[in-house]
């Protein structure tokens, strides 16, 4: 009797334990299996952001702005603009869009035996970024720039993002004159503040308190003139990639080829003050002559 | 006759594959070395991220743009936070630790480092329209992180249960 309790106790034991591990093995399991689906959930997730992304980019435009060294097609793009575009452009009135260069007054400064051309500016200024597609544009038909950066303007100010070149990093050389400019500020904010990226020499400062004393930028030095603030409308640009926007600066029919060829023959008009009429042919050419006769005296 | 005096007591120790903490470790450095790097080129001018500028791939167009702050902060600077963080909680140590506290937090922390992971992949596809590629390389190391951060917890043992710890 003792012996038969003491089985069937056995069998229940056995049946007992057996369902514990069952459960221990079930129990052991969920875990895992909850840390896979876990990470296959997230990685569901990530991998639909990326179909979403993908289904939508076939439809929508890429946005302007780039940053860092400018795309050697859209710099060849402004350095091979033809001088008949230039010319058919010829000069381009305030009334029409294109605001010329203001006189200054006291002797045109030189630097390493070149007459000096100076530009103050910051990658977050949206005037800047106007300024600097004739700017460039200019400069190109006097030297080379070996480099030059590309940045965009920044996306809480007026004519957000707007593609452009930068001067940081930037390098020229022209046998006709010395470039120098200053990008004061980036276009990221922190703490709520750009930071500073690069300084103006004691020269520079000069110029800038006697003929910027507002601290207006873009200001631009050539000299008998000087350019504060954009020379034509910024919002032409908006929503463009550098590449369209160089691609319509050499396109004189376009809105955007007419301001910036116009805005680039009053600064080439301006440097051959400088210079005093060289490269000839340059200063020379009908647009630029046109340009010329409307600088101020 | 005085009681006797409260003590603590400590939760048992845990058993965890040997290959969890090296891997979570090496993970954190990895994400931790790409995240100071990132800090650095974003407050310094001289140092620029090697990475394409043009096109989908566009580092900097991504670590300058404005989501790559949040609450001020740059989100490099929460990057380095959070490695530093997640170095400590995956120690060896703190794997073994049977402490409850340390196993929430080191999946919490996990948890906290994919929801970033997953704003930010969002920011780039959504809002700025670039990849950063040092970028896209913390959020994998991120994601890595978690997975083992999980499994290690799942497959991790209470020495005295032999049970899942929980």
């Amino acid at each position: 009797m003792a012996n038969q309790k003491t089985r069937q106790q056995r069998r229940a034991e056995e049946r007992e334990r057996a369902q514990r591990l069952q459960s221990r093995q079930a129990s052991s399991r969920r875990p895992l299996l909850m840390a896979v689906g876990g990470v296959l959930g997230l990685l569901a997730v990530i991998a639909a952001l990326v179909i979403a992304k993908l289904a939508q980019s076939d439809s929508s435009p890429t946005p302007a702005g780039r940053s860092g060294l400018a795309p050697a097609a859209v710099l060849k793009n402004i350095a091979t603009i033809p001088a008949t575009a230039f010319d058919q452009v010829g000069y381009v009135s305030a009334n029409n869009g294109v605001a010329p260069p203001s006189r200054l007054a006291g002797a045109p400064k030189t630097l390493d035996g070149k007459p000096l051309v100076v530009y103050v500016g910051a990658d977050y200024c949206p005037f800047c970024a106007a300024e600097r597609w004739p700017l460039v544009a200019a400069l190109e038909r006097f030297g080379s720039f070996k480099t030059i950066g590309a940045t965009h303007s920044a996306t809480n100010d007026a004519f957000p993002n707007t593609a452009t070149f930068s001067f940081h990093p930037s390098s020229y050389s022209s046998p006709y004159i010395t470039f120098r400019s200053v990008e004061l500020y980036g276009n990221r904010p922190v703490n709520g503040q750009y930071p500073p990226i690069e300084s103006p020499t004691p020269l520079e400062r000069a110029l800038l308190k006697a003929y910027d004393p507002k601290g207006t930028i873009p200001f631009i030095y050539f000299g008998r003139y000087g350019i504060n603030g954009a020379t034509y409308d910024a919002q032409l640009l908006a929503g463009l990639t550098m590449g369209q926007i160089a691609a319509a600066a050499r396109d004189p029919s376009s809105e955007i080829g007419h301001s910036v060829m116009g805005a680039t023959n009053l600064i080439t008009a301006a440097i051959c003050k400088q210079t005093g009429g060289q490269p000839a042919g340059v200063c020379t050419s009908s647009g630029v002559v046109a340009a010329a006769k409307h600088l101020p005296s | 006759m005085t009681a006797a005096p409260a003590e603590r007591v400590r939760p048992p120790a845990r058993w965890v594959p040997a290959w969890v903490a090296p891997v979570s470790l090496a993970l954190v450095a990895g994400g931790l070395a790409v995240s100071i790097y990132l800090t650095i080129t974003h407050y310094t001018t001289s140092v620029r991220l090697a990475c394409s500028a043009s096109g989908v791939i566009d580092c900097q167009k991504v670590t300058t743009s404005p989501q790559s702050f949040i609450a001020g902060v740059p989100v490099a600077v929460l990057g380095v936070a959070f490695f530093v963080v997640a170095a400590v909680l995956c120690l060896p140590a703190a794997w073994r630790s049977g402490e409850p506290a340390v196993r929430y937090a080191r999946i919490g922390w996990a948890v906290a480092g994919v929801v970033m992971v997953v704003r930010l992949v969002y920011a780039e596809l959504f809002q700025i329209d670039a990849i950063c590629l040092w970028c896209t390389v913390v959020h994998a190391i991120s994601v890595l992180l978690f997975a083992v951060v999980l499994v290690g917890e799942a497959m991790a043992v209470q020495a005295d249960s032999g049970s899942p710890a929980r």
